[in-house]
């Protein structure tokens, strides 16, 4: 049995709806890059989502029935189909943007309660809700593996036959204890430029983003992309580094790739997590030049940050929803801000877009807070 | 999977420097900082691995309900007040799997760690994926905790936790160790399985001779109890709360000998069974 992704969607910085991104994304190039750096970040330095809401728990729910709703008419499920649907949800935040604003508001004595929800469970019981699911949703909070963490769970159960469907949701939203933590452990950019691999990095960026995967043991059509493998690691070296050496990248990039049938001169890209944070460049470096010098061959490497902002637990989601958009319009995004690359760079991550085919084998990797790190190969290329 | 060895903290509202020198004598790991909620967690996994081998291959499973609360509570009154600046590491400790990395440092583990929650049922949902890694062969060997605070310092915490016994709400941090060997495990645990509805519970199982644990929805639900007892089965239902009650519960049934189920149910009428023999 395999599984395969029958529905997308994402809402991000680029857009609300497929079209929308895919027309932005298509447009963006390192010559109008910074111009739309300085129009994102006009109120602050964030990716954000546009939506005509201002209360964060309207959006918060706005966001998340939109995303669910999108992915179900994507992937063309009856009602019964839908029901049937296994919910796995990954995300960092969780609820923490509607809780604070409960929080001011109770301040304010606008609110009667100190809380929105203690706890995220809710999250996924709205959810069950929403689509009627006979099932019991599971959240996943491994920070910026969550959403792939979900992804590859539920693949492997589809490919295991222990369930049938499910969909699978990345969701993160802008709240001020995440912007003010990251900030305070002084990882934001002060360039105010997504640079990943480059001598100019300084720092991330963060976004707001949230999608939706449906994937189903039955392809809709012949280009659907489908699970191959999948690994994850922990790498117990810092709670919010990974290990300089990048062995444990590497393993998980490894790991990943030979549970998979293909080898690494097959697979025609492979999307980095890229935070732009220095550790996070030259270990995710490392890895890959390791990755490289073990199979004696290299891939193309590309990041999609500059285009959403760092999303955190979303990202897994985020960045696989909007890499299959682009290879099912026929190339791979560029890494924009990309000019010179930083020190023991043996690659040169893709500096334009770049044309494919929209039958492609993607290598996605994820580095998490925690050591949490996951890899992850979808393909829609016959073997 | 065969359960091997495990551990149980329930304590009314600890400190966390309570915590911090039960785990001095257990670990060198520096957790100067971190919350009790972090500590609470590798202190429990100590205990359960505690001068047992352990393979650095281990991956580990952490259920919790609420996740670091206290921590999280006092990051929500730092940003409404004057100076709302968040300090680093009051940032770190509302990362809910910064948990899992501290277990998996302190048992210098680099397998696979996962942090989950379902409401009302993160502990059996938790069960249940480590049961399919196992099962899948992912796996080899998995250690599964159930952790949660006390949230007795939050105001009208009731409001927000579904205490249905209306009982003091406890520190927990329950541990579970499991692999694939059958020699000299405390339990074997057969299914875990998901059943949407009562009826698809009583169609499926049997209860006639068997212990039968109980989380604090399956055990305010009467005809549940009522179907149990009309078959012969032997309820065993502890009386304290902490977010995991299930975890604890489940814990006491492997105290007994014989056939067992464990029964958790959500408010919306969901449930996950987990039958074993102890």
């Amino acid at each position: 049995m395999s599984a395969y992704i029958i529905g997308t969607s994402l809402i991000c910085n680029l857009g609300n709806t497929r079209q929308n991104i895919v027309r932005k994304l298509k447009n963006l190039n390192q010559n109008n890059y910074k111009a739309h750096l300085q129009d994102t970040f006009k109120e602050r330095l964030f990716y954000g989502i546009e939506l005509p809401l201002t209360s964060q728990i309207e959006r918060y729910f706005s966001v998340l029935d939109n995303i669910i709703l999108t992915a179900i008419e994507n992937a063309n499920l009856t009602q019964d189909e839908q029901e049937e649907l296994h919910i796995f949800i990954g995300s960092t935040s969780m609820e923490m943007g509607s809780n604070e604003e409960c929080r001011t508001l109770y301040h304010a004595k606008q609110h009667e309660n100190l809380f929105q929800n203690i706890g995220s469970g809710s999250i996924g019981e709205y959810i069950e809700q929403r689509l009627n699911s006979k099932h019991k949703a599971l959240l996943f909070t491994t920070a910026c593996t969550s959403s792939v963490n979900a992804l590859a769970y539920a693949a492997k159960m589809i490919e295991q036959k222990h369930i049938k469907s499910a969909i699978v949701i990345g969701v993160e939203l802008f709240n001020q204890s995440t912007y003010g933590g990251f900030s305070s452990l002084m990882l934001l950019s002060k360039n105010q430029v997504y640079r990943p691999f480059d001598k100019n990095s300084d720092g991330i960026i963060l976004g707001e983003g949230c999608s939706a995967i449906v994937l189903s043991s039955e392809p809709k059509t012949q280009n659907d992309f489908k699970y191959y493998s999948s690994a994850n690691i922990c790498d117990n070296y810092s709670e919010t580094t990974s290990d300089p050496s990048g062995i444990p990248i590497f393993n998980t990039l490894d790991k990943c790739l030979s549970q998979s049938p293909f080898s690494l001169q097959e697979i025609d890209c492979i999307k980095a997590h890229a935070t732009g944070s220095e550790n996070n460049n030259s270990s995710e470096a490392k890895a890959l030049k390791c990755l490289f010098e073990k199979h004696h061959t290299t891939a193309l490497v590309t990041s999609l940050k500059p285009y959403l902002g760092h999303t955190l637990g979303a990202c897994g989601t985020n960045e696989i929803v909007l890499m299959l958009y682009a290879i099912q319009e026929g190339f791979l995004p560029a890494t924009l801000g990309f000019e010179t690359p930083a020190q023991d760079l043996i690659f040169t991550p893709l500096t334009q877009h770049t044309p494919i085919t929209p039958n492609a084998t993607v290598l996605f990797n994820y580095v998490a807070f925690g050591g949490n790190n996951t890899s992850i190969i979808l393909s829609n290329k016959e073997l | 999977m065969y359960l091997h060895f495990t551990s149980n903290i329930l304590n009314t509202n600890g400190s966390v420097k309570t915590y911090r020198e039960l785990l001095k004598p257990l670990s060198t790991i520096n957790l100067r900082r971190s919350s009790k909620f972090n500590i609470l967690a590798v202190y429990g996994a100590l205990l359960c691995v505690h001068q047992k081998e352990v393979n650095s291959d281990i991956a580990i499973y952490v259920a919790t309900e609420y996740g670091p609360i206290m921590d999280v509570n006092h990051v929500l009154n730092t940003i409404n007040s004057e100076d709302n600046i968040i300090m680093p590491f009051d940032f770190l400790n509302i990362n809910s799997n910064n948990v899992s990395f501290y277990v998996a440092k302190a048992l210098n583990a680099t397998g696979k760690n996962m942090v989950l929650t379902s409401k009302a049922l993160s502990f059996e949902k938790t069960m249940q994926l480590a049961f399919f890694d196992l099962h899948t062969n992912e796996v080899k060997n998995v250690l599964i905790g159930a952790v949660d605070e006390s949230v007795e310092e939050i105001p009208e915490y009731d409001k927000y936790t579904p205490n249905l016994f209306n009982q003091i709400s406890c520190d927990g941090s329950y541990w579970f160790y499991a692999n694939t060997c059958s020699t000299n495990a405390l339990a074997s645990i057969h299914s875990i399985k998901e059943y949407s509805s009562y009826d698809d519970v009583k169609k499926s199982l049997t209860f006639y001779n068997k212990v039968i644990s109980l989380n604090q929805y399956a055990a305010s639900d009467t005809i549940l109890q009522n179907l149990i007892e009309s078959e012969s089965g032997k309820i065993i239902r502890t009386n304290a709360f902490f977010g995991c009650d299930g975890a604890l519960n489940f814990h006491a049934l492997l105290k007994h000998k014989g056939e067992a189920i464990h029964i958790g149910k959500d408010n919306s009428g969901k449930f996950i069974v987990i039958e074993l023999t102890l």
